[in-house]
């Protein structure tokens, strides 16, 4: 099966879907639903500076999440085409998969994050996310599960 | 959270400690009180205005504290490390010496820029001096008033972290804390030569940045010292009573909120102005009266970029209200909350309510006026421009000052009773005036009708002169056409109304000291049916001696009237907002920054007075 990208409408949408993203997650934790800031871990991977870390990361998390929806447009052509709740298949299972491996590997690659086992040292010092991400919250794996089923899902609508 | 279990306030008292037992540490955006028996008993999180995580101070039970100090008997000894907000408290106890050091950790700006550090933290080094001492903590955390759920974990290799809605605590420390029923305890025996470390960190809105103790927390504290010292180190004051200056301008600092520079009249709330009383007020927001003092002594001190950053602030933050000015503000420059209770507290010493909020912001105070365009002008005696929003903003004011003036307000006191016609209030409406003239005249504001404000400000002090002035009991009287004074009276001669030295001050210095005088030094702020029971108060005591600095009696006068006023600080140097006449314990909100910059102004006038006289003998 060959799956054919419209380059321009994922080019536009990815960009739009991830900005999405981006506020959705803010909201949530502006709202005290999940201490989970990406832009903060992503950031503070290149720079201790808090507010360097915080703008840097915005733009990092947004060109990941724009990289990141090829695989979405690829999964969606697999699955039979774009619609909105196959994106937000695709997100849920993306979710998951940060949940459950990538909070686990993030202290073992992240030059600035504490490990629960290690604890922290004068160049990690970061609190690490701990299993579903629930050192920022309990509600945390339910918010990165909303956000990403909301990024495939806008992905699925819109793309075409 | 369910309430401390009994046993576990084995070592200390269920009843707090007097107010002036506290000592302050914060980082310019939180504070948190510490006792002289080791005990974190007041401390709102991530602001000043947050909800409580430990608030002991107003219920031991349900408020939360940290206690770091040793099991059993000791006496205790503490000390600021000189010129900083680092607080050193010795435990001398049969077996040895255990030194405490608490800090709210700041640093360099490009220290900051190369280190992740935390956003909150209480940093708290102990020291084993001498001997043998064995140590009991306690940990209680109850955030947000004690009024949400917690969730405990202990990761052992990151410490013990709290989680509540809307935040998480993490607690590291190299001495073994355990987690019990609702709380961790911590008992161990130190030795001469042992030092461990407790660091607290909250994060709200993101992952905590957790300390790494040891070497990095000597570094925290060395760069809390450093900052602290650098800070100091710009006090211009050079005068006989630099010491209490410095202390009254650092703990003003710890009011100051660096993120807006706005600042808060005093760290707490509901510590009572009549002990077991009802007089209980939430103080921790920002009073425009406060203004003018406090950005005189500011600029008085040679720190002005805090006070420029507090006249932006009340220029531009209060701008939701403007042309119309609140008595209170948050540090944002939102409207305070609304006053509601802790209806399950028992109070500072059974003094309820315990409230937070402040219903005061709906008051008509026009003093507040007369505050604000007197601390602009104090931007022309640094030869600082005025933008045109500011400019904007002024007029407005101004202009609300105009058409109002002539209102009954509610008067500098705050009462809640009918307004009336306030003789401190026409002052600082005659202030606005003046002010206005001097921004006008100075070039600093155009675009105003001077004949139309010279003809106010002429007005207002026919007006004064008529209806505050008592021919009969040969005073000024606290509101018009009435019998009593009030210690806002002083004010007249501060404010440039009347000089210091004319009969009519003299006379009613004269009779606010036999109607007001509580003591050596003391003054009661007013003596009517709402004060039965009432102390003396800080800044009133202050007032009285830059009364005689600025000519109402001799230069001498002066400074023994400041020395006696100072007997009363506590022995960190701090003032509460009262001073009680029999005992002379610190009451009320702590420690109160109106009392500090009553104190550094009336130094000021006082050194001013002095350098006066000293040119005028050289010119003799």
């Amino acid at each position: 099966m060959i799956v054919v990208i419209q380059w321009t409408h994922w080019l536009f949408w990815g960009f739009v879907a991830s900005v999405a993203l981006v506020t959705v997650e803010t909201i949530g934790q502006g709202l005290g639903f999940t201490r989970l800031n990406l832009p903060l871990i992503l950031g503070s991977a290149f720079t201790p500076d808090r507010d360097h870390a915080r703008a840097l990361g915005v733009i990092l998390h947004i060109f990941m999440g724009w990289a990141f929806s090829i695989i979405y447009v690829i999964g969606m052509g697999f699955l039979g085409g774009p619609t909105w709740y196959r994106g937000a298949f695709i997100g849920l299972a993306h979710a998951l998969a940060i949940c459950v491996i990538g909070w686990q590997i993030l202290p073992g690659i992240h030059p600035r994050m504490a490990s629960e086992t290690h604890g922290p040292a004068a160049t990690r010092m970061l609190e690490p996310p701990g299993f579903m991400g629930v050192n920022y919250g309990i509600m945390t794996p339910v918010a990165v599960f909303v956000t990403h089923a909301i990024f495939g899902a806008i992905l699925g609508a819109f793309y075409r | 959270m369910p309430p401390l279990q009994a046993e576990r306030l084995l070592y200390r008292s269920r009843v707090a400690p007097p107010i002036g037992d506290y000592g302050i540490i914060g980082d310019c955006r939180s504070a948190a009180l510490i006792s002289k028996g080791g005990s974190l008993d007041w401390l709102c999180w991530p602001w000043f205005d947050s909800g409580s995580i430990f608030a002991a101070i107003l219920d031991v039970e349900k408020g939360g504290f940290w206690r770091i100090a040793p099991a059993g008997e000791y006496s205790s000894t503490r000390r600021y490390i000189p010129e900083t907000n680092v607080l050193e408290t010795e435990f001398r106890t049969a077996g040895g010496l255990l030194r405490v050091t608490d800090c709210m950790p700041v640093y360099h700006a490009d220290y900051e820029k190369q280190h992740l550090i935390p956003d909150r933290e209480v940093l708290r080094i102990v020291e084993c001096v001498e001997g043998e001492v064995a140590l009991d903590g306690l940990y209680f955390p109850s955030p947000k008033y004690g009024r949400c759920a917690v969730r405990w974990r202990k990761k052992d290799a990151l410490g013990i972290r709290v989680e509540f809605k809307g935040g998480a605590l993490w607690m590291r420390s190299d001495l073994p804390w355990e987690i019990r029923d609702g709380h961790a305890a911590c008992n161990s025996v130190m030795r001469a030569g042992e030092r461990r470390y407790c660091s607290l960190v909250m994060m709200e809105h993101g992952p905590a940045v957790l300390s790494c103790l040891g070497s990095w927390s000597d570094a925290a504290l060395q760069q809390t010292i450093s900052w602290w010292k650098k800070w100091a180190s710009r006090c211009e004051y050079q005068g006989e009573f630099r010491d209490e200056v410095l202390r009254s301008a650092l703990a003003g600092k710890l009011l100051n909120f660096a993120p807006s520079g706005a600042t808060i009249a005093a760290p707490t709330m509901s510590l009572p102005e009549r002990v077991g009383g009802d007089l209980n007020w939430d103080y921790r927001y920002c009073w425009l009266r406060d203004a003018s003092m406090t950005v005189t002594a500011m600029f008085g001190l040679g720190y002005h970029d805090e006070a420029e950053a507090f006249i932006e602030w009340l220029l531009h933050s209060t701008n939701r209200t403007q042309p119309r000015l609140l008595v209170t503000y948050t540090v944002y420059g939102r409207l305070t909350p609304k006053e509601w209770e802790l209806n399950d507290w028992k109070g500072y010493r059974e003094s309820r309510p315990v409230r937070v909020g402040n219903d005061a912001r709906k008051q008509l105070q026009l003093d507040v006026y007369g505050e604000v365009l007197s601390a602009a002008v104090q931007l022309d005696e640094s030869n600082k421009r005025v933008d045109g929003t500011s400019a904007r903003v002024l007029r407005g004011v101004g202009k609300y000052v105009h058409n109002h003036w002539m209102l009954p307000d509610k008067g500098i006191w705050e009462p809640r009773t009918p307004n009336q016609h306030h003789t401190h209030s026409k002052l600082m409406c005659w202030l606005a005036m003046d002010s206005l003239l001097r921004l006008h005249d100075g070039g600093l504001l155009n675009k105003i009708n001077r004949d139309e404000i010279e003809q106010t400000l002429h007005e207002i002090r026919r007006e004064i002169e008529q209806k505050a002035w008592n021919e009969e009991r040969q005073t000024y009287t606290a509101i018009f056409e009435g019998e009593e004074v009030d210690a806002s009276l002083l004010l007249l001669s501060k404010h440039g109304f009347e000089p210091a030295d004319s009969s009519r001050m003299k006379s009613t210095y004269r009779r606010i000291r036999e109607e007001l005088g509580a003591g050596p030094g003391l003054l009661y702020r007013y003596r009517n049916d709402l004060s039965p029971g009432e102390s003396a108060f800080g800044i009133c005591c202050f007032w009285a001696a830059e009364y005689l600095a600025l000519g109402g009696g001799t230069l001498e006068e002066a400074k023994e009237e400041f020395r006696k006023v100072l007997r009363y600080r506590n022995d960190l140097g701090l003032f509460g907002e009262e001073i009680h006449p029999e005992t002379g314990e610190v009451i009320g909100n702590f420690p109160q920054g109106f009392t500090h910059v009553g104190l550094i102004n009336a130094a000021l006038t006082i050194a001013e007075r002095e350098a006066k006289m000293e040119q005028e003998a050289k010119a003799a």
